[in-house]
């Protein structure tokens, strides 16, 4: 058969076309290799963390151990990365258990179990329970996070008060007082993405008087319902609502601007933490941090809980199971957790370091978060589905949309779809 | 004889078929268009047609081990208030912007077609609205939109002693809000397209209507509306197609809210599917979702091919 010089050229430019469009694709697959050509262990860490936050722990962990290179990786969408990232069997050697998909991925077998290992040594048995599955451990957390509420001590006293208010009663007297002022008293953001921070808090010192130690658990098995333990604690948080406190401007709004509307005087208290901690000192304003007024007749607690867990992909090779495991007990040494705690202004739950705590913040870490003392809601199933009713069910609340009662069936509603 | 003739003559045409320089053309085109095939089958067809199967099944997304269970992903999708209403929306939004936008671009077209000084900067102006990403300019609105008295927008009515005014915390200002800055995004760019086509209207059609007697308004219905027809028609093709599987700015803007009032049909998906570990139901919102967005373009092309033949 001949076959014309133009035609020779016109199949090659198609095959160097072809070579060259599929070429990046090739590229994609991981490389199942254990190691690098320059003989080190190379692990790949997705981290739920930044690098300003975790970038210094693996320095330091990269110079101590020589021989091992994380390559740290990064994303936005942290979940659904990880997931994709799993499902599609490339799963990175380190990565993190969050609440939102801790139970998901320890279920499904993609994390290796942990369970007795050496390096846990100096963090409390109680701080892995959200890591945990069936009798067995897939993350460890080696820091734990707080927050209270942030108020403006001028803005406080001018109404009268040297004291932040201790119960739910004093805070909504407080609160009309400041209206009354022309100032608004409260700007709650978290309802526009999480949990509102204050009904957590306020649902954690319901739990408390009612001494009940299961907290959220006996909903996720079953044996209570949200219409049944939240309605009381929605009913309280509606208060605000009803007598102006909380107005709808709330809605719609990110945590910077209500940061700014609390720096620039406009707004009298917000509920924060220690990652404010530096801009709220530049800012200049005079401000105090106080655990959240306690529900009638019980007791203060603020929020809080054990940070995102570290885990390791079961099926890395054995080779670089053992260098994630050098990882993750540096992470839990002195220098890993006084580079992590610095970096992600978080607290260590280990003993092997403890930093210096804020001045700001010394009062609610010693008298709730070294007390355990602190809360948070961590769904026992389809985290981000439940957020994302609990957060439209706060706003609809916010809105007068719906009552409290009918804002806790509608969680029921949304935690009977996923079961 | 006839027929010793006639057997070559027949072998040689059997022959022709594949070695005619029609087929080496058609050859030549397919190899090269070779690599964007495989390349749509590996990255597109493949996954869709994963995704149909999936929508059979409880695939978590992240265990291999499933099961098929029929059609009860199906009918779960149709008794949920949520997807639901996120319907709504997205067709508000497709519809909504679709509508203004064609309204709009038209006119401003017009206007930036003719012969202006600054004819250069205001094209420009108004195509660069569209130029950045959805997110971002989510999150500038979002300031501007703020229900605070701080929010830029009731800064602005404050000065007339006006507001505040809550527009993104509540439902209809907040669906409206969204529409509002796709239509402010979109007009440019769908201007710029608009003057490619009015640039192909000959010029003999204006000045004989002018003869005729016709105004300005009669020249703009009875020639330029017309004459637009492919230009509406791709136009509203595009903005019709990039409504209905929406995501970013909603999201970056009111974050679905407030309640579920600019819920969309993609946060849906993304939300059952890698949210809620339901792949199997995330797949059949999608695999539903295809199919009415096949058939929404099917039938606005339909009814522009019939409007194009009404001014051929």
């Amino acid at each position: 058969m001949k076959v014309s010089s133009q035609r020779i050229v016109k199949i090659v430019g198609a095959a160097v076309a072809s070579a060259l469009l599929v070429a990046p694709l090739a590229a994609c697959g991981g490389n199942s290799a254990g190691g690098n050509s320059d003989g080190k262990v190379k692990l790949t860490f997705l981290s739920y963390f930044n690098k300003t936050q975790i970038g210094k722990v693996i320095d330091d962990f990269e110079e101590a151990n020589p021989n091992i290179q994380i390559e740290m990786q990064t994303s936005k969408d942290y979940v659904q990365t990880l997931q994709t990232r799993l499902a599609g069997g490339e799963p990175p050697t380190i990565f993190n258990l969050t609440m939102d998909n801790r139970t998901d991925v320890m279920k499904s077998g993609a994390a290796l179990d942990l369970t007795g290992s050496d390096f846990f040594d100096g963090i409390d048995d109680s701080n892995f329970t959200l890591f945990q599955n069936d009798g067995k451990t897939y993350g460890m957390p080696v820091t734990a996070w707080y927050g209270g509420i942030v108020y403006n001590k001028d803005l406080l006293k001018k109404a009268g008060y040297d004291e932040f208010p201790k119960t739910w009663d004093e805070f909504l007297d407080m609160g009309k007082k400041l209206k009354s002022m022309g100032v608004t008293p409260l700007l709650d953001s978290n309802v526009n993405t999480q949990p509102s921070g204050i009904f957590v808090g306020l649902l954690a010192s319901y739990y408390a008087g009612e001494g009940s130690t299961q907290m959220d658990e006996d909903i996720w098995n079953g044996k209570t319902t949200f219409s049944k333990e939240w309605t009381p604690v929605f009913k309280q948080y509606y208060r605000m609502v009803e007598d102006g406190i909380l107005g709808q401007e709330t809605l719609g709004i990110d945590g910077d601007q209500e940061k700014s509307e609390f720096m620039n005087g406009n707004t009298a208290l917000y509920r924060s933490g220690p990652w404010d901690l530096d801009t709220l000192r530049k800012s200049g304003i005079n401000f105090g941090v106080a655990a959240f007024p306690a529900y009638p007749s019980s007791e203060q607690w603020i929020n809080g809980g054990p940070d995102q867990g570290f885990a390791i992909a079961a099926k890395a090779s054995e080779e670089k199971q053992e260098a994630a495991k050098k990882f993750l007990a540096f992470l839990n040494s002195e220098q890993g957790l006084k580079d992590f705690t610095a970096g992600a202004g978080t607290q260590s739950i280990s003993s092997k370091y403890t930093a210096e705590v804020p001045d700001e913040f010394k009062e609610i870490v010693t008298d709730y978060l070294q007390k355990s003392k602190f809360y948070w809601v961590n769904w026992g199933k389809a985290a981000t589905t439940m957020v994302s009713a609990d957060v439209a069910a706060q706003q609809q609340l916010i809105q007068g949309k719906l009552t409290p009662a009918a804002a806790a069936a509608k969680l029921d509603d949304t935690w009977n779809s996923v079961q | 004889m006839t027929a010793a003739t006639a057997t070559p003559r027949t072998a040689s045409k059997q022959k022709k078929w594949w070695t005619s320089a029609s087929f080496k053309d058609n050859m030549a085109s397919f190899w090269f268009l070779l690599p964007i095939i495989a390349i749509f089958v590996i990255l597109t067809l493949i996954p869709l047609l994963q995704s149909f199967v999936y929508s059979f099944t409880d695939f978590d997304g992240y265990s291999t081990d499933f099961n098929f269970v029929g059609l009860e992903n199906y009918a779960t999708i149709f008794s949920d208030p949520t997807l639901l209403s996120s319907v709504g929306f997205t067709l508000l939004y497709a519809f909504g912007v679709t509508f203004f936008v064609t309204v709009l671009a038209i006119p401003l077209a017009v206007t930036l077609n003719k012969a202006m000084w600054f004819q250069g900067f205001a094209r420009s102006l108004f195509f660069f609205l569209s130029v950045p990403a959805q997110a971002i300019i989510g999150l500038i609105w979002q300031y501007i939109f703020s229900p605070l008295g701080s929010g830029v927008a009731n800064k602005f009515l404050a000065i007339f002693g006006l507001g505040p005014i809550g527009w993104l915390s509540q439902d209809n200002l907040a669906r409206f809000c969204v529409i509002f800055v796709a239509v402010w995004m979109g007009v440019g760019w769908h201007a710029t397209l608009y003057i490619a086509f009015l640039q192909n209207i000959p010029k003999d059609l204006y000045e004989q209507a002018t003869v005729d007697g016709a105004g300005t308004f009669q020249q703009f219905v009875h020639i330029t509306l017309p004459q637009l027809t492919p230009g509406i028609v791709t136009s509203m093709f595009l903005l019709m197609t990039g409504g209905l599987k929406i995501y970013d700015l909603p999201y970056t803007l009111t974050g679905g809210g407030p309640g579920y009032a600019t819920y969309t049909i993609t946060q849906s998906l993304l939300l059952r599917g890698i949210g809620q570990s339901q792949y199997g139901l995330g797949s059949a919102l999608a695999t539903l979702f295809t199919v009415a967005c096949i058939l929404v373009i099917f039938l606005q092309l339909a009814i522009s091919g019939a409007v194009e033949k009404r001014f051929a």
